[in-house]
């Protein structure tokens, strides 16, 4: 009699342990993103959210909604417009000065004033995609640093939510993608664009060598392409299947409790619901907030780059509009060069978003 | 209208020279310089200013490439119109000395700027 009291109280005990559970686990798991994310949150999202103790919940997630993006667009639109117009202000007067030389007719004088036309106009242009290489560079760096603690998160929070299938599989596959694109930006980008900058730089003198150049831009950005296109198809098939694994093998756990632990297995199935509904919604507004922070992070430098691409491509049309032909030709090319870095750099952050994506709406398996 | 006037500045140098030529050809020569002068002068105070403009707006050391450019302008400017006058005046020898010598100049104007792009490719290259 008492061993079947004793065995009452313990299950009343549980139970209740049970029932207070789900607030303790949000808590605990709000306090583990908060430490493995704290480095990474740039400070005006910790700031809109109210602090960052209120980044991962859900007031905090709802006071990062479209406007504040729209807000920070708006901000680094203002803060890039005015160095960019600088450099146009710049490549312009270049430009002016090239024109003017142009008209001298001496035969002698001339081709040693477009020497020096072309040096001047090459390395202004080299200082000023050199800064702009640098900031795509830290930023990838940045972003796949942000997603490798992304990826520790998520891994807590899909075994939590019994998507343990899904945390072995999605995140070897992200880690996969996260090593790869941190060597492509590593070893690639920079020496890449530089490359191609030379190139442009010697096809100033011989315009034979434009067509290497092009060659090269399109070869890498149909390679990375592919790549990006390989990763994320493996990482969403990867994703969904394992979701459905996951949602099978918790339905027979569920099924087995319930029908095979009498009282109890029943009280712990909907624990279990319980947990899992709110570590779901937990996962959305990670979700929700990390792509915010990829995106609040990313726009400034997309930004910077298409309005420095938008000053290149207009002077270089200004110079063809002179006659200009090799400053239009050079100009031009490094417009493209910015067209490869926009692209490289719209192919990480769509990568990361992607993923990102696929971790708020993923389904608890409980 | 600074161009019409300047037009009218040049016509007027022209018939004069037509006529010292017959009169007085070895003077030819020297009304010729001091009318280059006045255009050469003219064309810079007009195209300065526009210059100056664009330059404020160009960060400090990217402005420096301003003033390769100028000066790059203004020696060719300077060399072309001394070694027209001397070809004018009939002293192609020495038109052709004057060119070799802001050839000379322009060479050592480039000197620091491929100096500057062969340490950005050594850097580039490391």
């Amino acid at each position: 009699m008492t061993r079947c009291k004793m065995k009452a109280c313990i299950c009343v005990i549980l139970m209740i342990t049970l029932l207070l559970f789900p607030v303790q686990a949000e808590e605990n798991f709000e306090e583990q993103i908060r430490n493995s994310l704290s480095d990474l949150v740039p400070a005006e999202v910790a700031e809109a959210a109210g602090g960052m103790e209120a980044l991962f919940t859900e007031e905090g997630a709802e006071q990062l909604g479209v406007g504040f993006i729209l807000r920070m667009a708006g901000q680094a639109l203002g803060k890039a417009i005015r160095p960019v117009l600088s450099h146009f202000a710049m490549l312009f007067g270049m430009v002016l000065i090239v024109g003017a030389a142009g008209l001298m007719k001496s035969s002698s004088i001339e081709p040693l004033i477009s020497l020096i036309c072309t040096l001047t106009v090459a390395l202004a242009s080299y200082n000023l995609i050199y800064d702009h290489i640098s900031v795509s560079a830290a930023l990838i760096e940045y972003l796949t640093g942000f997603m490798t603690a992304m990826h520790g998160v998520m891994g807590l929070l899909w075994s939590v939510s019994g998507n343990a299938v899904s945390a072995a599989v999605t995140g070897s596959s992200m880690l996969l993608s996260l090593t790869v694109l941190e060597n492509i930006a590593k070893f690639m980008l920079s020496p890449l664009l530089m490359l191609c900058f030379a190139l442009s730089l010697v096809s100033t003198v011989s315009g034979e060598l434009r067509g290497i150049t092009a060659f090269i831009r399109t070869t890498f950005s149909t390679i990375l392409g592919f790549i990006m296109m390989l990763l994320m198809t493996v990482i969403g098939s990867q994703n969904a299947i394992a979701q459905s694994a996951d949602s099978n093998l918790m339905r027979t756990i569920r099924f087995a409790a319930g029908t095979f632990i009498p009282v109890i297995g029943g009280a712990v199935s909907e624990a279990a619901r319980t947990i899992a509904g709110g570590v779901g919604m937990l996962k959305s507004i990670t979700g929700t907030v990390g792509v915010v922070i990829l995106l609040v992070v990313t726009l400034p430098v997309i930004i910077s780059l298409f309005l420095e691409r938008a000053a290149f491509h207009l002077a270089a049309e200004s110079a063809k509009l002179m006659g200009i032909d090799s400053a239009s030709g050079f100009l031009g090319e490094i417009k493209n060069l910015f067209d490869l870095a926009i692209g490289l750099v719209c192919a990480f952050c769509m990568m990361f978003i992607f993923s990102m994506i696929l971790f708020a709406k993923s389904s608890t398996a409980v | 209208m600074d161009l019409v006037k300047y037009a009218g500045i040049a016509l007027t140098v022209l018939s004069f020279l037509l006529l010292i030529k017959q009169i007085k050809p070895e003077i030819a020569p020297l009304v010729s310089l001091s009318a280059s002068v006045i255009f050469m002068t003219a064309a810079a105070a007009n195209l300065l200013p526009t210059v100056e403009f664009l330059a404020g707006y160009a960060d400090g050391a990217m402005g420096d490439y301003y003033s390769y450019l100028l000066k790059a302008l203004g020696i060719g400017m300077i060399v072309q119109t001394a070694a027209d006058i001397c070809t004018d005046a009939g002293e192609g020898a020495l038109a052709s000395k004057i060119e070799l010598l802001g050839r000379a100049e322009l060479l050592l104007l480039a000197l620091p700027l491929l100096k500057e792009l062969l340490t950005t490719a050594e850097g580039m290259i490391k």
